[in-house]
């Protein structure tokens, strides 16, 4: 392990741009996103696919980028917290968040978020229990989960007001 | 004045942007060119003697920089709260002669990649002699169990003894006097933190020979003094960059991946950067101990806790980190909110070879709190009252002296009752208080005819003669400052006047309590159960102890220490050692242990005096 070589090259869409990494093999998808392209949105809380912290879209699916060796991603589209909003153009999940209190420490918060965004994506419409449901695989320490959840919601109606995206 | 329309106003976090789009800049974010990375090596056994280290092999790996062991670290001894008197060291940085828990710390691998590292830290080889390990509170202070500690016993000693003593009243008398005798026994289990950000620490030293740290400690100044002791070297070598944190609930306060990531850094000459796994944070970072609490009340019919006597056992596992502070704070909050007239507190900081349990959200208080309300409950159901009544019977009121010898000030139980009696819509809360009382609360008769039994502000001289763990207060109303406030304020020293009926002794603002004793040959006793080392860094300053002893002052029955001076003092701050109470026979394992603090052993090997 300790000897091997950076020897695969894999090129994907990354928030809609191309990009490519040159890495050994089973990489995972999150050492390449944070130690390779130093995309840091992304955090690594447990890198045994139990906490969320690394939750990406993969050709909008949900996955733990901690779990998904980097090869597999060869030709797909990856999209992370960088590629839906950034300060002072913030997506409505992202201002909601922001509004509620749903980030304390901020760690989670990434995760949270791009789960949150898969579910609006197929359902703008939400219940607290879909939204409970979508956040299964995402811990959080700090906030007890209900601004989270209310942040979600509030969101979803912003969203539906026709608010941008 | 606009700017004070803040408060009560929701406003939103100042790093809330950074952290909802991913900007904010953690310590793992940060990378530096030509990083190295490091792995520990840790003991695979709760403990033994360690016999050999050998790191050849970790050495000869391709892409390995260096190895760390004991021998590289300046001052191998990691004591916290070395500077609120929390003694002997005790607990190496590297640990070089045994362990004593297992996944303690002994040598650390640095490499050019994390997979590199991994790799070399397999390849050390351990040899060590297993020791039968000590892994429960009750079996460690049972005359069978091995001594695990240096100084002969496993316990940490206060005050000479080998446990944490509160005495206030007469628990006896107040036994005999109770109509109902209510025990239960309430224990809790290690509890860890679990924060989403593990513990991370790179640091860079810098061309000026300083060392840039960053960290995400939760108590930068911990951090930078602790560092600084560790590595001797004066603070102002270190800079220390943190103040971002992915969760901390005590679990960043000490100061373990600094130190030792500092020395890698220092003996390579190039940034270091170590995080831990997942799974070390859970099995090698410090977490909440185990607490068993064993309750014994006196209660009256009328639901008036008469007498309570309580032994405690706090689980510190293998060092001290801030398991003697927290069980002191444990002592302190055994009784809860509520005022009990006859008290007797035996708290324990008992050694086991477990992963040393340290700082967690309210430290032991929080045990304590859980103890204190479940045994409340189990009153009421014995004597058949409503479980809001007996706690508004027994509710502190303001000027009530509480066992720690603080005069309760501010007092809000019962409004906090009414309040949460409405909200959860107790109809009985709400009504039964509706008219008279504190704050329009009406309090029921007999708990206002005990607060008339209690000792309170403005007693007259004399009225009350309390014992505060072997000295003597010397009437409640010398509690009463000047300024009406600063005993309790500081919350953390009471003047103890040794005569003389015409002027309160007092003034315990800060400077002031100093000049005070000067004036009138006093003696000062600092309350330990609430002592909090920055406030009495004010009231133990160096000028206002050295105008004390200039004047002439000698230090009286309370200090009992000879010689002492700035220094001792601030060691004594919290933890003297000082001969038990008079009244009561000192502890079978106490001599040794005393011995022990008098003369401590030299250190293991002899210090370089930097790491180059």
């Amino acid at each position: 392990m300790a000897t091997q070589l950076a020897t695969h090259i894999v090129g994907f869409q990354l928030n809609g741009r191309p990009h490519a990494v040159t890495v050994a093999p089973l990489t995972t998808l999150r050492t390449a996103l944070r130690e390779e392209l130093h995309l840091h949105a992304t955090k690594a809380g447990c890198g045994q696919g139990g906490c969320g912290s690394c939750t990406v879209l993969l050709d909008n699916e949900l996955v733990l980028s901690c779990l998904v060796p980097v090869t597999l991603v060869d030709g797909r589209s990856v999209t992370t917290l960088e590629g839906i909003g950034r300060p002072g153009r913030l997506h409505p999940l992202q201002e909601a968040f922001h509004d509620h209190f749903a980030a304390q420490c901020g760690y989670c918060t990434a995760g949270m978020i791009m789960a949150a965004k898969w579910l609006l994506d197929r359902n703008p419409n939400p219940t607290r229990a879909q939204i409970q449901t979508a956040l299964a695989g995402n811990l959080c320490r700090c906030t007890g989960y209900l601004p989270i959840i209310e942040a979600i919601e509030d969101a979803a109606r912003r969203m539906s007001k026709g608010e941008r995206r | 004045m606009k700017q004070l329309g803040i408060v009560g106003q929701s406003v939103k976090r100042s790093d809330g942007i950074g952290h909802v789009t991913g900007q904010t800049e953690y310590v793992d974010d940060v990378f530096y060119p030509g990083m190295l990375w490091l792995k520990m090596v840790r003991s695979p056994v709760s403990r033994g003697r360690i016999r050999r280290v050998d790191t050849s092999n970790a050495e000869r790996l391709p892409g390995v920089a260096a190895v760390v062991t004991a021998k590289d670290v300046p001052n191998n001894w990691y004591t916290i709260l070395c500077l609120i008197g929390i003694e002997p060291n005790d607990e190496p940085v590297l640990a070089d002669e045994e362990v004593m828990y297992e996944g303690e710390p002994i040598c650390a691998v640095v490499a050019e990649t994390e997979d590199i590292a991994r790799e070399a830290a397999s390849l050390v080889k351990l040899e060590i002699d297993e020791q039968e390990p000590v892994l429960d509170v009750e079996y460690a202070l049972s005359p069978d169990a091995p001594a695990i500690k240096k100084w002969g016993n496993n316990t940490f000693m206060y005050d000479g003894m080998n446990h944490r003593r509160l005495r206030f009243g007469d628990v006896d008398r107040g036994f005999e006097e109770a109509d109902h005798i209510v025990e239960g026994t309430y224990q809790m289990t290690p509890i860890e933190h679990v924060p989403m950000e593990t513990q991370v620490c790179i640091v860079k030293p810098e061309p000026n020979g300083r060392l840039t740290i960053h960290s995400n400690t939760q108590a930068l100044y911990f951090t930078m003094d602790n560092t600084a002791i560790i590595l001797k070297v004066p603070s102002n070598r270190l800079r220390l960059v943190g103040g971002t944190v992915g969760g901390g609930f005590g679990g960043k306060v000490d100061v373990i991946t600094e130190p030792v990531t500092s020395i890698a850094a220092m003996k390579t000459g190039r940034p270091v950067k170590w995080r831990w796994t997942r799974e070390e944070e859970f099995r090698r970072s410090s977490v909440r101990g185990a607490c068993k609490m064993e309750y014994r009340d006196g209660v009256m019919n009328d639901g008036r806790i008469v007498a309570r006597k309580v032994r405690s056992l706090h689980d510190a596992g293998a060092y001290h980190r801030h398991s003697p502070y927290g069980v002191q704070k444990n002592m302190a909050n055994l009784t809860g909110p509520y005022s009990i007239p006859n008290v007797w507190v035996d708290c324990y900081c008992v050694y086991t070879n477990r992963q040393p349990s340290s700082a967690m959200r309210g430290f032991a208080v929080t045990e304590a709190t859980f103890a204190v309300e479940v045994q409340m409950d189990r009153i009421a159901s014995v004597i058949g009252m409503d479980p809001w009544e007996i706690r508004m019977v027994n509710a502190y009121r303001n000027g009530q002296m509480k066992p720690v010898r603080k005069v309760v000030e501010d007092a809000t139980l019962l409004e906090t009752l009414k309040a949460a009696a409405q909200l959860v819509g107790v109809a009985r809360g709400a009504d039964d208080m509706a008219e008279g009382g504190v704050h329009g609360i009406r309090e029921p008769r007999h708990a206002r005819d005990e607060l008339r039994l209690l000792p309170r502000l403005g007693a007259r001289r004399g009225d009350e003669q309390h014992e505060v763990s072997g000295g003597r207060l010397a009437g409640v109303h010398d509690v009463v400052p000047e300024t009406g406030r600063a005993g309790v304020r500081l919350s953390l020293a009471v003047v103890l006047d040794p005569g003389d009926a015409d002027r309160p002794a007092l003034g315990l603002d800060h400077e002031r309590a100093f000049e005070h004793v000067d004036e009138r040959r006093g003696e000062v006793l600092l309350l330990p159960a609430l002592a909090a080392g920055r406030q009495l860094d004010n009231l133990a300053g160096e000028s206002s102890w050295n105008r004390y002893r200039d004047a002439g002052n000698r230090p009286g029955r309370a200090h009992e220490a000879p010689a002492l001076d700035a220094r001792r003092l601030r060691r004594l701050r919290v933890l003297r050692v000082r001969a038990p109470h008079e009244n009561e026979q000192p502890d079978h394992d106490c001599d040794r242990a005393l011995e022990f603090h008098r003369s401590p052993p030299p250190m293991p090997h002899a210090l370089p005096e930097r790491v180059t």
